[in-house]
């Protein structure tokens, strides 16, 4: 039984002990009236009684004294018919005293009764003797009457008074009773509830099971109200949380991004500044020479105009590149590695020509790799071209091997050299853009390497390299998912 | 009696800009024995052989003046002005003093290179003629000139 339902069979139990004690009390207090009734019945009869005894000492009939005294007689009987109602005739059957009732009318009778007398002794039609035997026999009844009334009232009242009362007992105790069980069941259920939750977070594996079992009605409404607003609560703190963790870290990688750029602008504009204020200083001395006659100093320094310009090309061509690696493209298409390394030879020309390298190619590909051609013939052409370039002179068969071969889930390109090797302290710098590390023999842009890096990546692939005096090997890995 | 040039120092790993100072030089009719080194490390190596070098160049060693680079490969530029100020406190070449030579103009650099109180002045590349380098070197080596002269 829920808490409301309990407290309501409380009110319930209270309203009926309060009307019935306050019922008793009405009746108790209706048998006094009776007895008040049969008092004054009886101080009237007795006034009747003197009046009729002056009659017989032949002293003159008061008449009108005598009929206002049995009016008033006849009154008391009347009123406490009116005052029985259906419930007090019910108990008086119950009980066997409805007589009372049977007394009443009979007392009236005979008043009426003694009242016709009275309006015959008036009109003459009635003897004086007969007239006082009427009375007399009248005085007997009313008497014989107010004898028999007390009986039964006290027994009505007395019988009200104990079944009544028990009643009123047995239900406040019980009211009492329950009320202290109820009590104890609610701040008992609280009292469990409190403990269950207080308990430590280990131990409350099974919480929800327990709760389950150990609460009920409103208290089991009210946990799980409790429960659903906490867990959002908690969602709504997770995700804030989260949230911040995203801002966090997107902030730091806008952050990374902008340093990153900032630090590209300023290179790149460097590196394009460069070639040009050389080349506009040269022209200047080239028109000064063709001035002065001296074609020849003229001529060598157009020369190397030209140079700066292709220089200055050859960067720009490369930026774009990086630019375009962050973009995917559609132009994804099977690729065709034997005609991608012819291609890219032929283009290595101007690199291949005077080198002593030898250049070996291996493919052993099982599965056609699908991606966009543009990407893997710029990765590949940078390691090559890097390899050929930082050959070591020292070294009597110098040479760069490339490999492209697939292994289950992932594609390899690896590219190794005998060649110089990459100085130990600048290894982290490798795929840094505008890095170059060999003043001597760099010719190129400074961002190959970043180029090759943000294609792999784009690829979701990772690069690692090993170098020493020895030589250098990149090993680049592509999950073979992206590729097909 | 020959007349001594006073030696100088170019770093530029750019061999073109190298060529253009040279030429602005020979232009602004600057009588100077020219050195020249492709990076920091070649520079830096060049002025600890002291001893040896002061043999080989007897008139000609230690440079006067160095013009320097910043961008640079292996140690560039910024780096080579902190290890010098080590340098110089070790050997004589006190009297030797940089001038920058450059097309970076960065505001954070310039502050740090300045900082070094043997720096006395900053070229940016291609930014000026032959009047107006020699004006600049006649003010930071003039009384070495007349030395030499």
């Amino acid at each position: 039984m829920n808490i409301s339902r309990k407290l309501m069979l409380i009110v319930i139990l209270t309203a009926a002990e309060v009307s019935i004690t306050v019922y008793s009390a009405f009746e108790i207090a209706k048998g006094a009236k009776f007895h008040q009734l049969n008092f004054l019945h009886l101080k009237y009869t007795h006034q009747l009684t003197k009046s009729v005894k002056k009659i017989e000492n032949d002293l003159p009939i008061d008449i009108n004294t005598i009929e206002s005294d049995i009016l008033l007689i006849r009154q008391q009987p009347i009123e406490c018919i009116e005052e029985i109602n259906p419930l007090n005739y019910a108990v008086m059957k119950f009980i066997n005293t409805e007589q009372t009732l049977t007394i009443c009318e009979k007392d009236i009778e005979i008043a009426d009764r003694t009242l016709l007398s009275v309006t015959q002794y008036k009109k003459g039609e009635l003897s004086r003797d007969d007239f006082l035997l009427n009375l007399n026999v009248a005085l007997v009844s009313f008497n014989k009457h107010s004898e028999m009334f007390e009986e039964p009232i006290r027994k009505t009242v007395s019988f009200i008074l104990m079944t009544l009362i028990p009643l009123v007992i047995v239900i406040s105790f019980f009211n009492i009773i329950f009320i202290s069980y109820l009590s104890r069941t609610i701040s008992s259920s609280i009292r469990n509830l409190t403990l269950l939750l207080s308990s430590k977070p280990e131990s409350n594996i099974n919480l929800d099971d327990e709760l389950d079992i150990k609460t009920s009605g409103e208290l089991k409404a009210l946990v799980i109200a409790a429960r659903q607003r906490i867990k959002n609560d908690l969602l709504n703190i997770e995700n804030s949380i989260e949230l911040k963790e995203i801002i966090n870290s997107q902030t730091a990688s806008l952050q990374q991004a902008n340093d990153e750029l900032a630090q590209f602008a300023y290179r790149a504009s460097h590196d394009l500044k460069s070639p040009l204020s050389g080349a506009k200083s040269l022209a200047h001395f080239v028109i000064e020479d063709i001035k002065a006659g001296d074609t020849e100093e003229a001529s060598r320094n157009a020369l190397v105009i030209y140079q700066q310009m292709e220089k200055l090309e050859t960067l720009v061509v490369d930026i774009l590149l990086l630019a375009k690696a962050e973009i995917g493209s559609e132009d994804r298409d099977v690729i065709d590695f034997n005609q991608l390394i012819i291609d890219m030879k032929e283009r290595l020309t101007w690199l291949m020509k005077d080198n002593p390298c030898t250049l070996e190619t291996t493919i052993n590909l099982s599965v056609p790799i699908k991606s966009e051609k543009a990407r893997f013939a710029q990765i590949i052409e940078n390691l090559i071209s890097n390899g050929l370039k930082y050959y070591d002179r020292n070294k009597d068969s110098p040479y760069v091997r490339c490999d492209i071969f697939n292994e289950q889930e992932t594609f390899f390109i690896t590219v190794t050299d005998n060649g110089m090797g990459i100085p130990q302290k600048h290894k982290g710098e490798v795929f840094d853009m505008f890095k170059r590390f060999h003043a001597q023999t760099s010719t190129g842009s400074g961002l190959g390497m970043a180029l090759v890096k943000k294609h792999i990546e784009y690829l979701n692939g990772e690069i690692s390299l090993q170098s020493s005096d020895k030589g250098t090997t990149f090993k680049i890995v592509i999950p073979l998912d992206k590729l097909i | 009696m020959t007349k001594i040039k006073p030696p100088i120092l170019i770093v530029d790993d750019n061999e073109v800009d190298r060529y253009i100072l040279k030429r602005l030089i020979k232009e602004a009719k600057l009588e100077l024995t020219i050195y020249e080194k492709k990076d920091g490390q070649e520079a830096l190596e060049f002025l600890e052989n002291y001893e040896s070098n002061r043999i080989k160049y007897p008139d000609g060693f230690p440079p006067i003046l160095i013009f320097l680079d910043i961008n640079m490969p292996k140690v560039n530029g910024i780096q080579f002005l902190e290890e010098f100020s080590k340098l110089r406190k070790m050997i004589e070449i006190s009297s030797c003093v940089v001038m920058m030579f450059s097309s970076s103009e960065r505001e954070e650099e310039k502050k740090i290179i300045m900082s070094h109180d043997f720096v006395k002045g900053y070229l940016v590349k291609g930014s000026f003629q032959a009047a107006e380098l020699k004006e600049k070197v006649m003010a930071v080596i003039g009384q070495h000139l007349d030395k030499y002269s």
